[in-house]
Formats: C-alpha cells, structure tokens, sequence
C-alpha cells in the first residue's frame, strides 16, 4: 500500500520537477506533497504491516509545522487514541506510546525513541497552535518515559521498553532512545540533565555514539568496561545525527562534533563508521536520511556554512529516492523540514 | 569469606610449594597438589560465596565435576545434594521454571533467574558423576536439565538461540544470548541431539573472521540496524580468548575443527596472550594478560584434542601464571578446578 501510494506521488512529482516550469524548491514541494498525501488518519503503514509510532510522530510533526490546523487536529486524534495506552489495570503503561500497531493485533510493547518523538510533536503543536493540553499531554509522555529508567551496575539508563504481554522491562537501551532536549522542553529537568550526562559518556573516541547501553554485558567481560558499545564496533552515522539533533540545546559541543564528523566524509558518506576509529565499515552510501539530518543539525546549530556544503548531497540523494519511490515518512518529512531550514 | 578461605588455603600451599623447592617434592606436582589442596577446601555443601556474598551456579558445577573426577564419593554425594536443593528448581508452580537452574544463590534471597551456561555445567558435572559413580539418576536429572536449558530456545528473526535466562519473578525471558551459553557436547552427551545440533550450527556462524567467537546473539540489534548483519556480534568488537576457549571446549567432539582453530588462535600468541583481541581482525585490543584461565583452559581443550604438540607449548606459561595467582590468593573455584584439570592432563 505505502509502496503503491509513494510511486504514486514519484510519477507525479518527476513531471512536474522534468518539466522545467518549477523554481528551485521543486524538490521541497515534491515531498511536501509526499509528506502531506502520507499525512492522514494514523499514519501510513510499513511494509511489515505495522503502523510505527515514530512515522506517525514525524507526520504529526510535519502538520504542525506545516500549520496545518486541520490535519494536525485529525492525526492527533487518531494517533492518540491508537498509540497512547490507556491502561487502568497496569500503571506501569499508562501513558505509555506502543512502538508500533497493526488492525486485530494487541499492542506488544512501549517505545522510548516514540514516546520522545511524539512528545516532541505535541510541543511543536502546542507552539504553533497555542495549545496547552498539547504541551500537558506532551508530559505525560515524558513522565511515562522516565518510567523507563533504571540505574543498574552504577549505570543509569533508560530500558528500551515495557512488555506490555509479560510486563517487564528490556534490560538495555539504544542511544536513539535518547534526546534530552525533548525532555527539557517538556519539563523534565532532571531526566534532560540525566540523558545529556549520559551521552557525554556514550560519544566514542571517532566521534559517533556507542550504539547501546547494556551494563548485563559486563557480567561476561569482567573489568572490560563494555556498558556502552556498538555491536561489532558499527555506529551509524544517521542514529548519532537523530541523537544530536536533539542535544544541540543541551550539549551543543557534542552536536557540532557529530556534524564535523558527517560533514568531512560529505563526499562518500557511508552509513556506518567504527566507534572506535572512525574507519568506514560499509560501503553503502548513507543516503537521504543521513544528509537530511545533518543539515537540520547545521541548521539547528547556525553552522551555514555546513548546511551549504551538505545542500548538494542532499539534493542528489533526495532526488534519487523520489524518483526510486521508497519514501516512507520519516524520511520524507526530514528532509521536507531539511530543505525548508526549518522544523519548527 | 571466600577471601578469607582462599588466603589461608593459600598460606598452607606456599609453605607446601617452599619445602618442594628443598626437594621433598617434585615441582611438576606440587603445583598440582597445591591447587588440588585449595579446591578441596572450596568443595564443601552448595559451594564457595564469591566476594558479593552469592554462591554461583557455575562455580559449584565446576566444584561437583572436581569431585566426580577426584574419585570422591562422599564428597560427590554430599555436594550434589546441597548443589541440587539449592540451585534446582523442583518446588515451583511456574512450569516455565521447572528444572531450571537458578544462576546464583544468596541466603535469604529468592533465586533471581535461571541460568544457562550454568545448567549445562551442572548437566556436565552429573554426567561425570554418573558415569564414575555408576549413578543412572545422576544421568536423568542431567537430562531434566538439558531439557530446561532447551525451554529456552527460540527463533527470531529467522534466527534460532537460547536465551540467556528466565526471569523468576517476571515470568519473562532474556531477548538475546551469550555465546557462553552453548556446550553443545554436554547436550550430546545429555541426549538432547536436535539441541546439539542446533548449538553447532549457531557456533559455525557464531566463529568470526579472527578465529574467536562472537560474543552475543542479539536478533534484535537488527531493527536499529536493518540490513547490516549484526545479529551476532561482539560489544565494541571485543571478544575473550577465555571464552571462546571454554566453548570450544564443549564443542571438541561435534565442531573439532572450530576447536582446534581457537587452540591455534592461542597457542600462536602465546608470548603474549592477553584478555581481548578485535574479533574482526584478530589484533589484541587490551594489554592485559590473558592469565591463568585462559592458559588452564587451552591447555585442556589441547588435551582434548589430544594435541601434545600445544599441550606442551602451553605448560610454561600455565604454570608461571598458576603459580602468580596461587601466591596472590585471589583464586575462586572456577579457576582452581580448571587449573587442576588442565594440570592433570585430563578432566574426565
């Protein structure tokens, strides 16, 4: 469906872009377009059958900073009512966000990363609409976020769900799971200073965040010191950049390390990177997601000169993958909010 | 208590080594008798309290297997009496826990959750117990917890694991697995053949580039990393000699050749073997020794390979390591037994 749907829009928005009458933003009002044609009831589905709540979060996002009033207004409603547990008979999942959901299917688990995303959107929301139930609801998540955390072996961290079937918590956490400016925009002092001293320890040596979070490891490696890593040393250049992206409030120096990171490998940017060394492990180009991304963080962090050298590839990955028609919404709405300078 | 039990035995035992040195004993065997003397002292009742104040499961495996090899019955008998009272889990409602083994115990602290490199030590020990003993019982009680170990199979991802434990109070299981968890000749040697199998197939996948195993099956590493083939994987690509070690150990008789690459991994650095090397590429990625169990370890796996060419590589460096770690006192039972297994020649 979301495959037939996005070729769809593809077709239409090469004519448009091939037929010369458009000015330079073509690109931006192709996936503006995109985005909006996803932007409706719950969200789009994936190829898995499942809606995920953080596609759904980026499209709620994009309604409010679309200013669309009307459609924001008609994914709230939906995205609150299929993703947010209302749960009188489990207190550890009220206001808890299911990581994803699918017709017949009751929800598996929470997601920290969705929770963060949908809070997020929901402030977003509340500031162009002035609307304060937004900005109280946006707690709530937060609050049933920081249900997560745990502090185990000396480490704190926050679990990266509760099962919702057998009513226990992950035992680790990935570094997505984090972004501490969401929490400090919903007044979650704590929690924001707690996640942001947690990312100074989880930036590796090269540069990108250690991928995970999981102190249990050291019962095998004992002395190693092995409670945050990357499975097999791989960090992805796109995940570090989702994590900076929301620190750049609270640790702005990390932030600009990680965008140094990206913008010096612009010219063949792979998707994932040693931890350690900051060595190429892939050979896959890192695609559209990675350059949207970082040029919301150049953006973010007044770096202009960053947002300009990363404007090409930007350009040429996003066509690429318009014309390829395998948009799903978070990519298309990152780079909508890319191309726009602007998301918020 | 553990501490203090190992410093005494240890003051006894460097007496032992200095009259050996005038000559009233062999040296060859006085390191033998001396970590044989310190075990004996460990292997009473549920076993030894490591310095967190917890018995571990697998320690006392490892104590009951020395009794069994030791010839000595009555200390067998009365140590897997307490081992199974304690450790076994018979008198549960949850079906989900039955015959598990809890992986650490603690007076007047409820068993937190199974353990599974920790049943199959035990399944390991009573199998020796039971052929040495002639003890049919000792058998089936192996094979009712080779069976428990099994519950803990699954398939995610297309990929099939044990995982790591059974949460007792939770009632939920680990999502992902140590690659320590896998003895697949005891589940042989248990009758569980199809679980064998399994746990040679995953070793062969599990083997990377460098010659040691990846430490951790993971399955759902693979959502925050679609594509990239990281289900099995080692933290910050750091994998243990000493643990590959001990998996090649139990994978001898199915996966030989898996054995005798994890020797060979060793034994070629034995100049300067150290704790962690890069599992990709093979380079030490600490500076650390890799110490005594990791030289007591390859020195049995050489002898179960029956490689005497190693064997005798390697005893230099095991003894001058056991001797440290002797004099040091810091020896749990874990490392006792393995030293005197491999200083024996044989753990069987």
């Amino acid at each position: 469906m979301l495959r037939l749907l996005t070729r769809g829009v593809a077709f239409v928005l090469l004519i448009a872009l091939g037929s010369g009458v458009a000015r330079a933003d073509a690109l931006e009002r192709a996936y503006t377009a995109a985005a909006r044609q996803m932007a409706q009831g719950v969200g789009v589905m994936r190829a898995d059958g499942f809606i995920w709540a953080y596609d759904s979060a980026q499209l709620l996002r994009f309604a409010a900073v679309d200013r669309d009033l009307t459609r924001y207004l008609a994914l709230r409603a939906a995205i609150v009512q299929r993703f947010v547990i209302v749960a009188p008979g489990d207190p550890e999942a009220q206001d808890d966000v299911a990581w994803r959901v699918r017709d017949g299917a009751a929800p598996e688990a929470s997601g920290t990363t969705e929770a963060l995303a949908l809070a997020d959107a929901l402030l977003v929301g509340a500031a162009a609409f002035d609307r304060s139930d937004d900005r109280v609801l946006a707690r709530r998540l937060t609050d049933a976020y920081l249900r997560h955390a745990t502090t185990e072996r000396g480490v704190w961290f926050i679990r990266n769900y509760y099962n919702f079937a057998t009513k226990a918590y992950a035992t680790n956490s990935y570094i997505v799971d984090y972004l501490p400016d969401v929490l400090a925009a919903a007044g979650n002092a704590d929690g924001a200073a707690r996640s942001d001293e947690l990312l100074d320890r989880a930036l590796g040596p090269a540069g990108l965040f250690y991928e995970l979070i999981q102190p249990e490891v050291n019962t095998a490696f004992p002395g190693a010191d092995l409670s945050y890593f990357s499975p097999n040393a791989v960090s992805s250049i796109t995940n570090a950049c989702n994590v900076a992206l929301y620190a750049v409030a609270g640790r702005p120096a990390l932030a600009r390390r990680v965008l140094a990171f990206g913008v010096q490998r612009r010219a063949a940017l792979r998707r994932f990177y040693d931890v350690r060394t900051g060595a190429a492990l892939s050979t896959e180009n890192a695609g559209t997601p990675a350059f949207a991304c970082l040029t919301r963080l150049a953006v973010r962090l007044g770096d202009e000169r960053a947002r300009a050298l990363l404007d090409a590839p930007l350009r040429a990955n996003a066509q690429t993958q318009l014309a390829a028609g395998k948009l799903d919404p978070s990519t298309a709405t990152a780079v909508v909010f890319a191309l726009r300078r602007s998301d918020r | 208590m553990a501490p203090i039990l190992n410093r005494c035995a240890t003051a006894v035992v460097v007496v032992l080594l200095v009259l050996s040195g005038s000559g009233v004993a062999r040296a060859d065997d006085a390191l033998e008798r001396a970590y044989t003397d310190v075990v004996r002292r460990m292997a009473h009742g549920a076993g030894a309290p490591r310095s967190d104040g917890y018995v571990s499961a697998y320690d006392s495996a490892q104590l009951l297997r020395f009794a069994a090899i030791d010839d000595d019955r009555t200390r067998y008998l009365e140590m897997r009496a307490a081992i199974v009272a304690r450790f076994v889990q018979t008198g549960t409602h949850d079906a989900e826990s039955r015959d598990d083994i809890a992986w650490r115990i603690h007076d007047g602290v409820h068993p937190e959750a199974s353990g599974t490199t920790e049943a199959l030590a035990l399944a390991d020990a009573l199998l020796i117990g039971a052929q040495k003993f002639n003890r049919p019982g000792d058998r089936t009680l192996a094979h009712q917890i080779a069976d428990a170990y099994m519950r803990h199979a699954t398939t995610e991802d297309g990929i099939w694991y044990i995982r790591n434990y059974y949460n007792f109070d939770t009632h939920a299981y680990a999502t992902n697995s140590f690659i320590i968890d896998y003895l697949p000749d005891v589940l042989a040697a248990a009758g569980e053949a199809n679980g064998a199998a399994r746990s040679y197939a995953l070793l062969d996948r599990a083997m990377g580039p460098g010659g040691l195993f990846y430490e951790l099956v993971q399955p759902e590493i693979d959502t925050a990393f679609p594509a990239a083939g990281l289900a099995y994987f080692s933290p910050n690509a750091v994998s243990s000699i000493a643990n590959t070690c001990t998996v090649a150990l139990y994978a001898a008789r199915g996966r030989t050749a898996l054995a005798h690459r994890v020797l060979d991994f060793g034994v070629s650095r034995l100049a300067s073997l150290t704790r962690f090397y890069d599992v990709r590429s093979g380079l030490p990625i600490s500076t650390e020794n890799a110490g005594t169990p990791a030289l007591a370890c390859l020195t049995r796996l050489a002898v179960r390979l029956g490689d005497t060419r190693a064997r005798t590589l390697l005893e230099v460096p095991l003894r001058a390591n056991a001797q440290t770690q002797l004099a040091a006192g810091n020896l749990d039972p874990t490392v006792a037994t393995s030293v005197v297994f491999a200083l024996r020649g044989s753990d069987r």
